[in-house]
């Protein structure tokens, strides 16, 4: 017996030459809106679950993969040994999905605070994908997913100023978070 | 000359009634716009061609709701969805929580106060299996939420529309409106509506009782809260519960009340008497709502 | 700079923008028993005070605002369209 299953437009049939680019390698904006969801939503349930299995230790698997993933990207822009200028290309690394600033409280002097043999600066995360992603499914801020960016920023840093780094979370926010990123100078 | 229609789907004809508040404005009115088709205010029985603007209230309960929906749209250059049962489904749309059979058994059959009978075969038109907000089955090109919506709007929006200007007016909750004040008090019981006597300079939610308030689109001049009763939610969501798909009615009710109260989010889940009526009465239709992952809508309704 | 200004009207002196505030921005006038603003170089515009706010009193101008793509074109279009 042939049974179709039935969906709202029709199945679209075209030739496919391998020197040819065919229509499907882009797409309007209603299927970018739809790829872009659904990936959220898996990614959002992904993390959602890791974080039920493996509890606390979840976050740490994920830092690691970010931290890696992060030495990576950093290897292929410019060493340099100076904080201001390693943020410029950490910009170019995390590009605008993650538009970030550097950040200081008004009463304060300079951007950087230095702590004997660590230097202390403030990032503000303004746009993220990963908030877009934890507000689409629901889940909350601070999470696995959160982990994996901290690792991609520290891996990054540490890759472009050959140091040990370390990322902590301050606030998370609907329109912005602020982190803190040490600088360990010893480590090199 | 501007032509309008008033159509009058699943609706309770509060939402006609609030247009003729207008008063003596409704003249001047009446000196642009032709009101070219209208039940319960007007006998013209057909929907007519060339309406510039039709204003749609009440929801898709049946074929014919559906029917007439389909045809003004078709003959209305602008169709604006007047009233929360058209913008989401409203009070009509909590027939969503029993099957169609149950409710014509209740209104024909098991009805406690007439003789059994047979629901009509005959003229009378099918339900269809849910109720749909207008919004669901045309393409609307403005909302209008409100239950119905209040005289100052129908002069400050209805009127400019008419006109062809689009006018801006703020779109607060409730409490924007209201003249209570919310204090942090820590309690650990929620009260019914008919217990105990509010008082009437202090927030609902931080007496313990449960006020939607918070989580509903204003611009009624927070009328019941200044009457000593807590809002019902009969404007919709609030903008911002509309716009994020985290936020939902529900969670946001219950993390204002602990965050008040510093009662844990069980007990005052526990505590919610009755999540289909009261939490989700006026948006229960909304595919909107219903779509968003943390709803409880999709476990409430029976399809 | 940051602006912001606070809806006297709609504020319920509830002071959760107070208590939330990671910067301490705000202030409860006590007078008056509604909020007012103290501090606004402070602010990073995060917006924390907007998401716990029941009366959305506040407005936040001159601010990045940051994207929020996951919402659905469909919710775009009836929010556009709720006048």
């Amino acid at each position: 017996m042939a049974y179709e299953i039935k969906r709202e437009g029709k199945e679209v049939f075209g030739d496919f030459k391998p020197e040819l680019i065919p229509d499907e390698c882009g797409g309007d904006i209603d299927d970018y809106e739809e790829a872009l969801h659904v990936l959220m939503k898996f990614v959002g349930s992904m993390s959602s679950a890791l974080e039920q299995v493996s509890g606390r230790g979840a976050n740490a698997i994920v830092y690691q993969a970010g931290k890696r993933m992060g030495h990576e990207a950093g290897k292929m822009v410019e060493k340099t040994d100076d904080l201001e200028k390693a943020m410029q290309e950490l910009s170019e690394i995390l590009g605008a999905e993650f538009y970030f600033d550097m950040w200081k409280p008004a009463g304060q002097e300079g951007y950087t605070i230095e702590k004997g043999d660590e230097t202390v600066v403030k990032l503000i995360f303004r746009d993220c994908v990963v908030r877009q992603t934890l507000r689409r499914t629901g889940l909350p801020q601070k999470g696995p997913l959160c982990y994996l960016l901290y690792g991609y920023t520290v891996g990054a840093v540490e890759e472009v100023m050959d140091i040990r780094g370390k990322l902590d979370i301050d606030h998370v926010g609907p329109n912005a978070c602020l982190k803190t990123l040490t600088i360990k100078w010893s480590g090199k | 000359m501007v032509n309008i229609a008033l159509e009058l789907l699943a609706s309770c004809t509060g939402c006609e009634i609030s247009i003729l508040d207008l008063h003596e404005e409704l003249i001047d009115v009446l000196e642009q716009a032709n009101l070219v088709y209208a039940p319960i205010l007007m006998d013209v029985k057909e929907i007519p061609e060339n309406i510039d603007i039709a204003i749609v209230s009440g929801s898709v309960r049946n074929e014919e709701n559906k029917e007439r929906l389909e045809e003004i749209r078709e003959k209305a250059n602008t169709v604006i969805a007047y009233g929360t049962c058209a913008c989401y489904g409203g009070i009509t749309c909590m027939a969503d929580l029993y099957s169609p059979e149950e409710v014509s058994d209740r209104s024909f059959k098991d009805n406690p106060s007439t003789e059994s009978a047979a629901e009509p075969s005959e003229v009378v038109p099918k339900l269809l299996p849910i109720v749909h907000p207008a919004g669901d089955l045309a393409l609307i090109d403005y909302y209008l939420p409100g239950c119905p919506p209040k005289e100052y709007l129908v002069k400050d929006i209805l009127v400019p529309l008419i006109n062809g200007e689009e006018p801006v007016v703020p779109k607060k909750s409730v409490c924007a409106d209201c003249e209570r004040t919310m204090e942090h008090v820590e309690f650990d019981k929620i009260h019914r509506r008919v217990e105990g006597t509010p008082d009437p300079d202090l927030c609902f939610l931080s007496q313990g009782y449960i006020c939607m308030g918070s989580a509903t689109l204003g611009r009624c001049g927070a009328l019941c809260s200044s009457a000593g009763v807590p809002c019902h939610g009969c404007g919709g969501p609030s903008l911002d519960i509309l716009r994020e798909p985290n936020h939902d009615v529900y969670n946001c009710i219950v993390n204002r009340i602990a965050h008040l109260s510093k009662m844990p989010h069980k007990d005052v889940e526990k505590q919610i008497y009755d999540v289909g009526h009261l939490i989700y009465g006026f948006v229960i239709g909304s595919t909107i709502m219903e779509n968003k992952k943390v709803s409880l809508i999709p476990q409430l309704i029976k399809k | 700079m940051v602006e912001i200004e606070i809806d006297e009207n709609a504020c319920v002196g509830c002071g959760s923008c107070v208590d939330d505030c990671p910067n301490d921005v705000y202030e409860m006038d006590e007078a008056k028993n509604k909020t007012k603003v103290v501090n606004a170089d402070d602010c990073m515009a995060c917006l924390s005070c907007h998401e716990i706010c029941p009366a959305e009193a506040m407005e936040h101008k001159n601010i990045h605002v940051a994207k929020r793509l996951y919402i659905d074109r469909k919710v775009n279009d009836v929010l556009n369209k709720i006048i």
